[in-house]
C-alpha cells in the first residue's frame, strides 16, 4: 500500500460515480405520484389496507404475530408510524409518506408500510 | 509477521477492538431515515486486517465479528444482514486491492465496500421481508458509502500504522 493518506483520481472518479447515482435515483423515487392506497405487510401478508386522499385522516393500532403491537396513523393523506414496539424506532423517526412507491419499514418487527396505486393508474371506485 | 503466534495475538487483538467498536456503533445513529445505517466502524478493522494480512483473514474476522455480536445483542435476522454486508464487502475489496492498488487508495476501496455492504444488507432485508420496495432506500445507502467509506478507509491506514509498531514488540 501506499505510504501517504492521498485520494487518487480514481477514489475521485468513484465517489462522483456514486453521488450522481444516489442523486438520480432520489430525485427519480421522490417525483412519484401521490399514491391512493395505503398497506400495511407484515412480511407478505396485508394485515391492514386503507384508501388514501388528501384528506385521509385515522390511526389504527394493529398487533402482530408476535404480540408487539405497532400504531400506523394518518394525516392529510400523509402516513406515519406513531408509535411501534421494537428497539430502534427507525420507522416512528422515518417520518410521513404520500407518494406512491414510498415504504416505512419495521425491520425488527418484519412490518412493510407501503403506498400504492395514484395518478397514471385507473382511479379507485368503490363497488 | 513470520511468527504464527504473534500473527494469532495480532488477528485476535484486532477482532477485539472490531466487536468493541460494534457495539459502540449501535449507540451512534445516523441522520437518515434508513432502518439499520450504520458508519460501519467495524468495517475500519476488517480493511486494516485485510490490507496487512489478506483475504482470507478479513474474512475470518468479518464472519467472527458477526457472529460474537449476534450473540452478544442481535438476533438470527441481523447476524443474516450483518454477514453477508460483512462478507460481500471484503470480497470486492480483495478484489480491488489485487487488481487495482494502484489506481485506488485505501479511501476509494473502503468506499466500494462500503457500498456493497449496504447493497447486500438491503438484497438480504429484501428477500427476508419479500419487499423489493425496500430498494427505495438504495438511494440514500449509496450517498452514505461516500463519507462514511472515507472515514473508515481513513481510519484503516491509520489503525495499520498503529499495528505496524506491534510487530516490533
Amino acid at each position: 500500500m501506499t505510504k501517504a493518506l492521498k485520494l487518487t483520481k480514481w477514489d475521485i472518479l468513484l465517489m462522483a460515480l456514486l453521488f450522481v447515482l444516489g442523486v438520480g435515483l432520489l430525485v427519480f423515487t421522490v417525483q412519484g405520484a401521490p399514491g391512493n392506497t395505503v398497506q400495511v405487510l407484515e412480511d407478505d401478508r396485508v394485515i391492514f389496507e386503507h384508501t388514501l386522499s388528501a384528506e385521509t385522516a385515522f390511526e389504527k393500532e394493529l398487533t402482530l404475530s408476535n404480540g408487539h403491537v405497532v400504531t400506523v396513523a394518518a394525516e392529510n393523506g400523509r402516513v406515519y408510524m406513531a408509535g411501534a414496539e421494537c428497539p430502534d424506532h427507525t420507522c416512528v423517526k422515518t417520518g410521513a409518506i404520500h407518494r406512491s412507491g414510498q415504504v416505512i419499514v419495521c425491520l425488527p418487527n418484519h412490518v412493510v408500510v407501503k403506498i400504492t396505486g395514484g395518478e397514471g393508474e385507473l382511479d379507485g371506485k368503490t363497488y | 509477521m513470520e511468527r504464527p503466534t504473534k500473527r494469532l495475538t495480532q488477528l485476535s487483538l484486532l477482532l477485539s477492538c472490531a466487536l468493541v467498536l460494534g457495539a459502540v456503533e449501535r449507540w451512534i445513529p445516523l441522520p437518515v431515515p434508513v432502518p439499520g445505517a450504520k458508519i460501519g466502524l467495524s468495517n475500519i478493522v476488517v480493511l486494516a486486517v485485510l490490507l496487512r494480512y489478506g483475504l482470507k483473514e478479513a474474512l475470518a474476522v468479518a464472519f467472527m465479528k458477526s457472529l460474537v455480536l449476534m450473540a452478544l445483542f442481535g438476533s438470527p435476522v441481523s447476524f443474516l444482514y450483518s454477514v453477508c454486508g460483512g462478507l460481500g464487502s471484503v470480497l470486492v475489496m480483495a478484489l480491488m486491492k489485487k487488481r487495482w492498488s494502484e489506481k485506488f487508495s485505501v479511501m476509494g476501496i473502503s468506499v466500494a465496500g462500503a457500498a456493497v455492504h449496504y447493497l447486500m444488507q438491503l438484497t438480504v432485508a429484501a428477500l427476508i421481508l419479500r419487499t423489493p420496495a425496500l430498494y427505495g432506500y438504495f438511494p440514500y445507502m449509496v450517498l452514505m458509502s461516500i463519507p462514511t467509506g472515507v472515514f473508515t478507509g481513513a481510519a484503516a491506514f491509520y489503525l495499520n500504522r498503529v499495528t505496524e509498531k506491534l510487530d516490533r514488540v
